[in-house]
C-alpha cells in the first residue's frame, strides 16, 4: 500500500487499523473541536482521535433524540454514538463550541454513558482574565486524566508532546507549502484524507508517513492551469467532498477550516509553563466564529483569510455551509460581503454532513468554475 | 454554420437549432424520469423540425440538470452560464437575470458578453420553484400553470400563505379552500407574492439593481409570478419571446464560440 492509501484507509472510518492495534495495550478518548489540545492527551500516554461521523450515513437513533433544525453534524454524530460504533473510546472531552454539539453531549452522557467524561469549557474570549480561567481548565483536564487512569503527567512530558505536535504543525506547513506553487504537486481532496488521518492516528506514525510523502511530492510534476480555489467553513472530513468539487475541473489549493490550516497554523511556545503556554496557543490560534473579542473574532477571521488567499493564490472561495449551523450562517455572510468588495468570488455551496444532492452542487460548484476560468 | 443546444431540466427538455446568430428552430418536451432519452428525442424532433440531419450541426452543447447525460453533445456547461448568454442575446444592455426553472431559482448577474459575473442559487429546498407552483397548482385543481398565472390578477385581495415549505403550504392552501376561508385566486395570488418575496431576498443578495432585470425559466410564462416580482421589487421585469429556451439557446450560442475557438487551434 502506498502512503497516501494508508492515509485515505486512516481517514475513512473509525476505529481504523491504528487504532484498534493502539487499544490492544493504550487507551484512546474522544474529542471533537481544535480547541481541545491535544498535547495534554499525548502526554497522559493516551491516544486523542478527533471523532465525526465518517463512515456512518445513518440519523435514525439520533432523530428521535434531537431535531431536524439541529446541526446535521451533531445527529449524525450521536446516532454513531447510540449505534455503538464508538463504544473503543475509553471516553470523551466535551465542550461548549455551539449549543448543537452541547446537546449532543448532553445526550451522550445520558443515554450512552462514555467511561470517562471531562467537560473543557473554553472561554469566548482571548484577554488575560479568560486565558486565567483556560489555564485553570486545562489544569482540571490534566488533574482528572492523572486521577482517573492513574497516571502522572510532568511538565517534562507535556514538553516532550508539544515538541512532537510542533513538528506535525511544521510538517502539515510544508505539506501546505507545496500546494502554493503554480502546479500543486498534491490534490485538496487527497489533502482531505491526510488531514483526517493525522486526527485519526498516533502522531509519531503519521510524522514518519507525512515526511516520507513530502520527499516524494518535493519533484512530482504537479497539476497547472485550474482555477485555484478555497473552501473556507467548519469541517471537512470526507475527501469526496473535495473531490467533487475538483472533478468538475478546478483545484483546492488552501482552506480555513479546522481539518485544515486552524488545526496547524499555530505553534506552541516550548519555554516556560507549557499550560500556560498551550492556553495562549489554543485561545488565540486561527479562531473559529464561536470567538467573539476584537483579537479573535470577525475581522481577525477575515484578515487571516486575506492572507491565505494572497499566500496560495486564490482565484475563488467556497464557503462550505452546513445546514443549521449557527456560528457560520452569519459569519459567512459578512465574509462573503468583505469579499466581494476585495473583487475575490465566492460561492456558497450548502451542504449536508453526509454528501447528498450532489447534482445541485455539482451544478453550483460547476458554474462557480465557468466564472473563474 | 449551424450549432444546437440541449437543455435537460428537472421537469422539461429544450433543443434548439442556430444558424450563426439566428435561430432555425426549437423543441421542448417534459423531462420525465428518463433524461437521457428525453435529450435524445428533443434532438431528433428539432433536426426534424428544422429539416437538418445530425450531420448538418457542427457542435452541440448540454446544459441543465441532465447535462452530462447527453452523450451526443461536445461538452456540457451549466445552466447559468448559458442562461446568462442566452438573456444577453435578447437583451445585451441586460444587468441581472432572474430563471426560475423547475427545482431550481437562480439570480443572476452579467457583465460584459454577456458573461457570468456572479450568481445566487435557492438552498437544497423546492421552496420559491416551478416544482412548489406545480405543487400547488395540481393541490388547488388547476389546468395549467399559464391558468394559474391569469386566475391571480383577478384577486382583489391576496391570501396570507405563511409556509415557504412546500409540503406545508400544500396543506395550508388545501385547508385554505376546503374551509372556504379564501377565493382559489386570492390563494395563488398569495403564493406568487410568497415566491416573489423569496426571489427578491435571494437577488438583493448580489447586491443593488440598479439597472435591466430579465425574467426567464419556465415559471416566467406565469403572469402572475411576474406581477408579483415587479410588485416585490419595485421595477418592470423584461422577458424573452420564449422566456423557457434562453438555456438551450444559450447553450447553442456558446457552441458557436466554442467552435470557432477550436478551428483556430
Amino acid at each position: 500500500m502506498d502512503i497516501l492509501e494508508k492515509m485515505y484507509e486512516a481517514a475513512e472510518k473509525l476505529p481504523n487499523s491504528w487504532i484498534n492495534d493502539w487499544k490492544k495495550t493504550g487507551k484512546v478518548l474522544g474529542y471533537l473541536c481544535s480547541y481541545i489540545p491535544e498535547e495534554i492527551l499525548h502526554a497522559a500516554k493516551i491516544l486523542p482521535i478527533r471523532v465525526t461521523a465518517r463512515g456512518h450515513s445513518e440519523s435514525t437513533l439520533a432523530d428521535a433524540c434531537m431535531s431536524r433544525l439541529n446541526c446535521p453534524f451533531a445527529r449524525y454524530l450521536l446516532d454513531t454514538v447510540l449505534s455503538g460504533k464508538l463504544d473503543f473510546l475509553d471516553g470523551v472531552i466535551a465542550y461548549n463550541s455551539c449549543d448543537h454539539i452541547r446537546r449532543m453531549f448532553d445526550n451522550w452522557r445520558l443515554r450512552h454513558k462514555p467511561p470517562f467524561y471531562h467537560f473543557l469549557s473554553i472561554p469566548h474570549r482571548a484577554d488575560e482574565l479568560a486565558m486565567k480561567w483556560f489555564q485553570g481548565e486545562l489544569s482540571n483536564l490534566r488533574s482528572h486524566l492523572e486521577s482517573h487512569f492513574k497516571i502522572t503527567i510532568s511538565d517534562d512530558d507535556l514538553k516532550e508532546s508539544i515538541k512532537l505536535y510542533n513538528n506535525t504543525y511544521d510538517l502539515l506547513q510544508a505539506l501546505y507549502d507545496l500546494r502554493k506553487r503554480e502546479d500543486p504537486p498534491i490534490k485538496g481532496s487527497d489533502v482531505a484524507a491526510i488531514m483526517t488521518a493525522c486526527l485519526s492516528m498516533p502522531k509519531e506514525a503519521f510524522n514518519d508517513l507525512l515526511s516520507q510523502l513530502l520527499d516524494e511530492l518535493e519533484g512530482k510534476e504537479g497539476y497547472s492551469d485550474l482555477p485555484r480555489i478555497m473552501v473556507v467553513g467548519s469541517l471537512v472530513d470526507n475527501p469526496e467532498y473535495i473531490k467533487i468539487i475538483e472533478d468538475l475541473g478546478s483545484i483546492v489549493v488552501t482552506d480555513s477550516h479546522c481539518f485544515g490550516t486552524k488545526y496547524f497554523s499555530d505553534k506552541v511556545k516550548i519555554e516556560g509553563n507549557p499550560i500556560e503556554a498551550l492556553s495562549a496557543r489554543y485561545l488565540l490560534k486561527s479562531p473559529c466564529p464561536r470567538m467573539i473579542d476584537e483579537r479573535t473574532g470577525h475581522e481577525k477571521r477575515l484578515e487571516l483569510i486575506k492572507s491565505l488567499i494572497k499566500e496560495y493564490y486564490v482565484d475563488g472561495v467556497i464557503f462550505e455551509r452546513m445546514t443549521m449551523c449557527d456560528l457560520w450562517s452569519g459569519e459567512i455572510f459578512m465574509l462573503q460581503n468583505d469579499l466581494k468588495q476585495l473583487g475575490v468570488p465566492t460561492l456558497i455551496l450548502e451542504r449536508d454532513y453526509i454528501i447528498s444532492g450532489v447534482g445541485q452542487m455539482k451544478t453550483r460548484s460547476q458554474a462557480f468554475i465557468e466564472v473563474l476560468k | 454554420m449551424l450549432t444546437a443546444g440541449i437543455d435537460i431540466g428537472s421537469l422539461t427538455t429544450k433543443a434548439l437549432i442556430i444558424d450563426e446568430d439566428k435561430i432555425k428552430g426549437y423543441v421542448i418536451l417534459k423531462s420525465g424520469h428518463l433524461f437521457e432519452e428525453a435529450g435524445n428525442e428533443a434532438y431528433k424532433l428539432c433536426l426534424e423540425k428544422c429539416n437538418l440531419t445530425n450531420d448538418d450541426i457542427k457542435y452541440i452543447v448540454g446544459t441543465g440538470y441532465g447535462r452530462a447525460l447527453i452523450s451526443f453533445a461536445n461538452e456540457n456547461i451549466t445552466e447559468i452560464t448559458c442562461h446568462a448568454r442566452g438573456v444577453y442575446y435578447y437583451f445585451p444592455d441586460a444587468h441581472t437575470v432572474i430563471d426560475i426553472g423547475g427545482q431550481d431559482s437562480k439570480a443572476i448577474r452579467i457583465g460584459e458578453n454577456g458573461k457570468v459575473l456572479d450568481f445566487v442559487m435557492n438552498d437544497k429546498c423546492a421552496a420559491g420553484t416551478g416544482r412548489f407552483l406545480e405543487v400547488m397548482q395540481k393541490a388547488l385543481n388547476i389546468e395549467t400553470l399559464d391558468m394559474m398565472g391569469k386566475l391571480s390578477l383577478n384577486s382583489r385581495n391576496p391570501a396570507k400563505i405563511s409556509s415557504m415549505c412546500t409540503v406545508f403550504a400544500e396543506s395550508e392552501v388545501i385547508s385554505l379552500f376546503a374551509q372556504k376561508k379564501a377565493k382559489k385566486e386570492d390563494i395563488v395570488a398569495g403564493l406568487h407574492t410568497a415566491i416573489a418575496k423569496r426571489i427578491t431576498g435571494m437577488v438583493n443578495r448580489l447586491g443593488r439593481v440598479q439597472e435591466k432585470i430579465i425574467f426567464c425559466g419556465g415559471v416566467a410564462k406565469n403572469v402572475g409570478v411576474k406581477k408579483a416580482l415587479e410588485q416585490e421589487l419595485g421595477k418592470p421585469l423584461y422577458t424573452p419571446e420564449d422566456p423557457q429556451i434562453t438555456g438551450a439557446l444559450g447553450a447553442a450560442l456558446l457552441a458557436q464560440e466554442r467552435y470557432q475557438k477550436k478551428k483556430k487551434i
